[in-house]
């Protein structure tokens, strides 16, 4: 379905409800990728980062804990993870968060509720960028 | 996420005893009529509190937090298993799609007799009577939502009667309210679509 992606490729998502994991493991599997590892908010991702080869991580932006914005600032701190793609996905996209997001290097931008479909147009945003 | 009180940071606040008791130390007995005035204005501050505000700070609102917390488990309950019913459709989907597969082989090898026809009839109708019956548990599922509807309706009644106190009170205080936001700021804290999302990223190189 995305043939420019590695299928095998390793996904964090990030999210502190567990129906929302849920939601983008089913969307990602959709797509084919099935090689998933939730987090429930940034403190706990960045453990997992750290222990793991991240080739992607989507997470949301209202956590406690680690807003979203401060995950991304974080990863994009730090030397060993600065070159993993970040789609941050929020319910409340403010011109204002997109932004500082933009800013502090977010890959792509996805506004919840969002489709398969959506969340394909974004990966192919992400990953043909980073191919070309 | 649970509301812990003891991970509150609590100020001390002067009480309307300690600027009595403040006052009194300072006037003393050299002002008794200023100081008797003043300790009376600070009394009838006091009872001129709406006895409803300490219901509301006592009562309802730690119950509108319990109500709101148990709205969230509630629906994130329901949510799973919305999930897992789904997923046993998935599962019902499968097996009637292998059991066509095998009624469609026999059939194109001509092999089919009569009574493995109508073996396969009564399978087939065994799994979608299961399929009814997820169909309907999911249904029955979102019955949450009138409770957590009715729970989040009393929270709103009890917003809004805090609100009414508190714009009551800061009048009654002479506390300013601020200024409106002007539109550029409402606009500034306006969720955007995706459309626009996108418009945006794309303005900023993304």
């Amino acid at each position: 379905m995305l043939p420019s992606i590695d299928p095998n490729m390793k996904i964090l998502v990030v999210d502190d409800f567990a129906t929302m994991r849920q939601i983008v493991k089913k969307s990602l599997g959709a797509l084919g990728l099935h090689n998933i590892t939730e987090a429930v908010d940034g403190v706990d991702a960045l453990a997992k980062l750290e222990k793991g080869d991240f080739n992607f991580i989507i997470s949301d932006w209202n956590m406690p804990n680690m807003m979203g914005i401060d995950f991304l600032k974080a990863v994009r701190a730090s030397d060993k993870l600065k070159g993993i793609p970040f789609l941050m996905v929020t319910a409340e996209a403010k011109r204002e968060n997109v932004i500082e997001a933009a800013k502090a290097g977010v890959s792509q931008y996805i506004v919840k509720p969002f489709t398969v479909e959506s969340l394909e147009e974004k990966l192919k945003a992400i990953f043909n960028k980073k191919s070309a | 996420m649970s509301h812990n009180p003891s991970s509150q940071n609590h100020t001390r606040i002067c009480t309307v005893d300690d600027i009595s008791q403040a006052l009194r130390d300072l006037l003393g007995a050299e002002s008794p009529h200023k100081l008797k005035m003043l300790q009376e204005t600070l009394h009838g501050i006091r009872s001129g509190f709406d006895p409803a505000s300490v219901t509301m700070s006592s009562t309802n609102i730690p119950d509108a937090i319990l109500k709101l917390s148990s709205v969230l488990s509630d629906s994130n309950e329901a949510s799973h298993k919305v999930f897992n019913l789904v997923e046993s459709q998935h599962k019902i989907v499968k097996q009637g799609e292998k059991q066509l597969a095998e009624l469609e082989q026999l059939a194109q090898s001509g092999k089919l007799e009569p009574a493995a026809a109508l073996s396969f009839v009564a399978k087939y109708r065994a799994l979608n009577h299961a399929m009814q019956a997820v169909a309907h548990d999911i249904v029955i599922s979102q019955e949450f939502q009138d409770l957590c509807g009715q729970k989040v309706k009393k929270v709103m009644r009890l917003v809004c009667d805090v609100e009414v106190y508190l714009k009551a009170l800061l009048e009654q205080l002479n506390v300013g309210l601020p200024n409106p936001k002007s539109a550029a700021e409402l606009e500034a804290e306006q969720s955007v679509d995706q459309e626009s999302t996108d418009a945006l990223l794309k303005e900023l190189g993304l």
